[in-house]
C-alpha cells in the first residue's frame, strides 16, 4: 500500500489527487481520505511556503487579513461534515475537480497596472512590492471585500472536503485583488497551512485523522515534493495541461458516478 | 522594511523546522510500526471504519509510551502545532511594531486555531 501511494503521489501533491486515489483505488472511507489529504496539504504547503517567504514574494499582510475569513469558513465547514451525507461530499468534490480542470486550462493574462488602491487596502496598508529583475516593483490592491468573500467560500470548501482550496485562493487574489500572479500563488500557499490546520483540529476530534493512513500519504507527498518536482504545475506545455485536465475530469466523473450509485 | 524581512525569514525558518521535525517523528513512528506489523496487510475494516476519536492529550499519552501509532500521531500534531507557532510569532511581531490592527487580526486567527484544536463533540 505504501509503495503504491508513493508511486502514485510522486510529483502530485494536494487533495485533488490524494482523495480520489484513496477512495477509488484503496476504497478508503472518504472521511479518512479527507483527513489524510488535509495532513498532506499542511505538510506540502508549509514546506514550500518556507522557501517562498525567503524569496520575498509572499504578502504576509494580505495573507493574514484574508485568512480571517478563511479560518471562519474552515471552522464552519469542518463542523458541518458530520451533518452532510457522504455522497453529497463526493459530488461536491467532483464539482471541485471539474472547476480545477477548468482553471488549469484557462490561460492566465497579465493585468494592466493600477495607479490607486481600494480604500480598505489603503487603510490596512496592504500594498506591497515584489522582486523583479534586480529591483522591487510596487503593486496596488483592488477589490478587497469580494476577495474576502471568496476566501470565506474557499475556507468552507477546504473544511468540508479536506483540501487546500489553493486554486480558489489564487483566484481571489488574482481576479479580485489583481495581485501579480506570483504574489497571488505564494500568498495562497502561505495561507493554506493555517486554513487546513483549523480544519485539522476538528477532524482530529471527529476521528477522521487515522495515523495509519496519514503516515504513508504524508511521507509520499513530502518525498514527492522534494524529488518528483512539480513538473505538472510548473509546466507551460499546453498539451500536458490538456492531458492533466482530462484526467482530473475523468476522476471527477468516476467520483460522481460512484456517489450516485452509492459506492462511496 | 528590514524588520519585515527578518519576520518573513523567521516565519520561513519556523515552517521549515516544524515540517522537518514532524515528518521525522512520523517517519520514526511509521518505521517502528512497519517493523512490528510489517507483514500484516491493513484490513479493509480499518480503511472503512470511522471511529478514530482522538484528543491531543490522548496523543501525548500514547507517544510518551513510545507506541508506534502514538509517534505518528505526535508527528501529525507537531505539523498542526507549527501553524500555531507561526501565527503566534506574527502576533508578537505586530505587537512589537505597534501595529495593533494586525495584532488583533493575528490574535483572532491564533485563537480560532487553538479553539479548533481543543474542540470536542
Amino acid at each position: 500500500m505504501i509503495a503504491g501511494l508513493l508511486g502514485a503521489l510522486t510529483g502530485l501533491g494536494g487533495g485533488i489527487v490524494v482523495i480520489p486515489v484513496l477512495v477509488l483505488i484503496f476504497h478508503t472511507n472518504i472521511h479518512y481520505a479527507m483527513g489524510a489529504s488535509l495532513i498532506s496539504v499542511i505538510a506540502t504547503s508549509s514546506g514550500t511556503a518556507a522557501a517562498y517567504l525567503r524569496e520575498g514574494y509572499t504578502n504576509v499582510r494580505i495573507g493574514m487579513f484574508l485568512e480571517t475569513a478563511a479560518v471562519v469558513g474552515a471552522f464552519v465547514g469542518a463542523l458541518l461534515i458530520v451533518y452532510v451525507p457522504i455522497n453529497f461530499l463526493a459530488i461536491l468534490f467532483s464539482l471541485v475537480l471539474f472547476f480545477s480542470a477548468y482553471l488549469t486550462m484557462r490561460r492566465k493574462e497579465e493585468h494592466e497596472l493600477y495607479s490607486s488602491s481600494h480604500p480598505w487596502a489603503i487603510a490596512l496598508n496592504l500594498d506591497g512590492q515584489y522582486p523583479s529583475a534586480n529591483q522591487f516593483k510596487s503593486y496596488h490592491v483592488q477589490n478587497v471585500p469580494s476577495a474576502l468573500t471568496i476566501m470565506g467560500v474557499a475556507g468552507l470548501l477546504a473544511g468540508l472536503l479536506g483540501i487546500g482550496s489553493g486554486a480558489l485562493k489564487v483566484l481571489a487574489m488574482d481576479q479580485a485583488l489583481r495581485l501579480p500572479y506570483k504574489v497571488a500563488t505564494t500568498t495562497s500557499n502561505f495561507m493554506i497551512g493555517i486554513t487546513a490546520a483549523v480544519s485539522a483540529g476538528i477532524y482530529f476530534s471527529h476521528g477522521f485523522i487515522n495515523p495509519l493512513i496519514c503516515f504513508p500519504v504524508m511521507i509520499g507527498v513530502v518525498l514527492g515534493s522534494f524529488f518528483g518536482a512539480k513538473i505538472l504545475t510548473k509546466t507551460q506545455n499546453r498539451s500536458l495541461r490538456i492531458i492533466f485536465s482530462t484526467a482530473i475530469c475523468l476522476i471527477g466523473l468516476q467520483m460522481f458516478y460512484n456517489a450516485l450509485t452509492g459506492h462511496i | 522594511m528590514l524588520a519585515n524581512k527578518n519576520m518573513q525569514e523567521s516565519i520561513g525558518f519556523i515552517l521549515f523546522i516544524g515540517t522537518f521535525v514532524s515528518v521525522c517523528i512520523a517517519m520514526v513512528g511509521g518505521s517502528l510500526y512497519l517493523i512490528q506489523h510489517g507483514n500484516e496487510t491493513l484490513s479493509t475494516q480499518i480503511l472503512q471504519s470511522d471511529s478514530y476519536h482522538l484528543s491531543i492529550f490522548a496523543i501525548w499519552q500514547s507517544a510518551k509510551s513510545l507506541s508506534s501509532v502514538g509517534m505518528i500521531e505526535l508527528g501529525l500534531l507537531t505539523l498542526v502545532m507549527t501553524q500555531i507557532v507561526r501565527v503566534a510569532t506574527l502576533v508578537w511581531f505586530y505587537l512589537k511594531t505597534h501595529d495593533y490592527v494586525f495584532t488583533g487580526i493575528s490574535l483572532f486567527i491564533l485563537l480560532t486555531l487553538i479553539y479548533s484544536l481543543l474542540w470536542r463533540h
